[in-house]
């Protein structure tokens, strides 16, 4: 991924998903970002992190896991990010949803898992009678993606599922930063590969 | 972009007050402000001295739809002494003193940008540890928000019911910004 000096920026936000409840369903999607086709953008995630809380007991860990996919979801919420700076505008080919309708309300977001890239644990409660539940932020894509972010090409996302048997046990919330950008002209192909491979192949 | 001041703050110790939404912090650009205001770092510290069986309290962070007004005046402090922070720029908490009366921040959250638990407590026993949790995210420190002339950051609590909001909840919001051209 080239630095973010070589990337033309036209919009960078934050959004927040809404408290997505489980509900029972093997699989339940929790988030999705999607850049669609015809953008004319790519997307840079430059932070992906989910925080959860279990109102009951779990007998084994909730694993969530985040893919690559290529088909658009649909349903949910569709989400607003907000602007670091109001100045840009926000492409309504890049779409952010979550599993909810309201905080606590599940409304089935629709989209097809790929291959797992990141999975996390987070945490569990053997019994719901503990001392202090603390709820920590967990990455769903590797922490370095502040600096050197996953980048989602037109008819590209991301979807973030909870992995295991049906539960009803937690409730999630994810938080996303993503730029909206394009690379300087013919820079593409070139700076399509990382920074170190570059340093490699300098000789003096 | 010169950099004109480096500022902080923190609200007073805020509790509960059993509804939802309650606007907990506020910070400000005011309009027709010569600076602009880059958010670094805005977290915030939750104790609580009641048991709670339900879902964990929820804290939003979002850009109001307009301005704020009302509640506590807080005072800023800047990085240097040498430094002036414009009064253009301000921060707004929901309370006066450590656990007082409320005064109220009256201001309408826009679309939500970060959303985050904090803690509670299963059952009143055992020890708590209270930690920062990040109401924006944390590579703001070096790419912060951006708050031009007539614009602010609004911190709530939203809860599912009005008893994870109690008043034997405690909340303390720092920020740290910068004032920049």
């Amino acid at each position: 991924m080239p630095p973010a000096g070589t990337r033309v920026v036209t919009f960078k936000g934050l959004v927040a998903s809404l408290r997505v409840p489980l509900t029972g369903v093997a699989g339940a999607k929790v988030v999705s970002l999607f850049n669609k086709v015809g953008s004319g953008l790519l997307v840079a995630i430059r932070d992906f992190r989910l925080t959860l809380d279990y109102p009951a007991g779990s007998s084994s860990v909730r694993t969530v896991a985040t893919s690559r996919i290529t088909a658009a979801p649909a349903d949910g919420t569709l989400h607003t990010p907000v602007p670091f700076d109001t100045e840009q505008t926000h492409s309504a080919s890049v779409e952010f949803r979550s599993g909810a309708s309201a905080d606590g309300t599940a409304s089935a977001l629709t989209g097809t898992a790929g291959d797992h890239a990141w999975r996390q644990g987070h945490f569990r409660i053997i019994s719901p009678v503990g001392e202090q539940v603390r709820t920590t932020e967990d990455p769903m894509l590797p922490k370095l993606i502040a600096l050197d972010p996953v980048v989602l090409r037109e008819g590209e996302g991301v979807l973030v599922q909870v992995v295991e048997v049906a539960s009803t046990a937690a409730t999630l919330v994810l938080n996303a930063v993503f730029e909206e950008f394009t690379y300087a002209s013919g820079l593409d192909d070139v700076l399509a590969v990382s920074p170190s491979t570059l340093n490699f192949t300098w000789t003096s | 972009m010169p950099s004109l001041s480096k500022g902080l703050t923190s609200s007073f110790r805020t509790l509960g007050n059993a509804t939802t939404p309650q606007n907990l912090f506020s910070i400000e650009n005011a309009a027709g402000s010569t600076v602009l205001v880059g958010v670094r770092r805005l977290t915030i510290q939750m104790d609580a001295t009641a048991a709670l069986i339900a879902v964990a309290s929820q804290f939003k962070t979002s850009r109001p739809t307009s301005l704020p007004t009302g509640g506590t005046a807080l005072t800023k402090l800047t990085f240097d002494t040498t430094l002036t922070t414009s009064a253009s720029v301000v921060a707004r908490g929901a309370t006066a003193s450590d656990a007082g009366a409320a005064t109220v921040i009256t201001a309408t959250a826009g679309a939500v940008g970060w959303h985050q638990f904090a803690q509670r407590l299963h059952t009143a026993a055992g020890q708590v540890i209270l930690e920062d949790e990040s109401l924006i995210p944390g590579l703001c420190e070096t790419d912060p928000i951006v708050l031009r002339a007539g614009q602010a950051l609004l911190v709530q609590i939203v809860q599912a019911t009005a008893a994870n909001n109690a008043a034997t909840n405690h909340h303390v919001v720092n920020c740290s910004w910068e004032e920049y051209t």
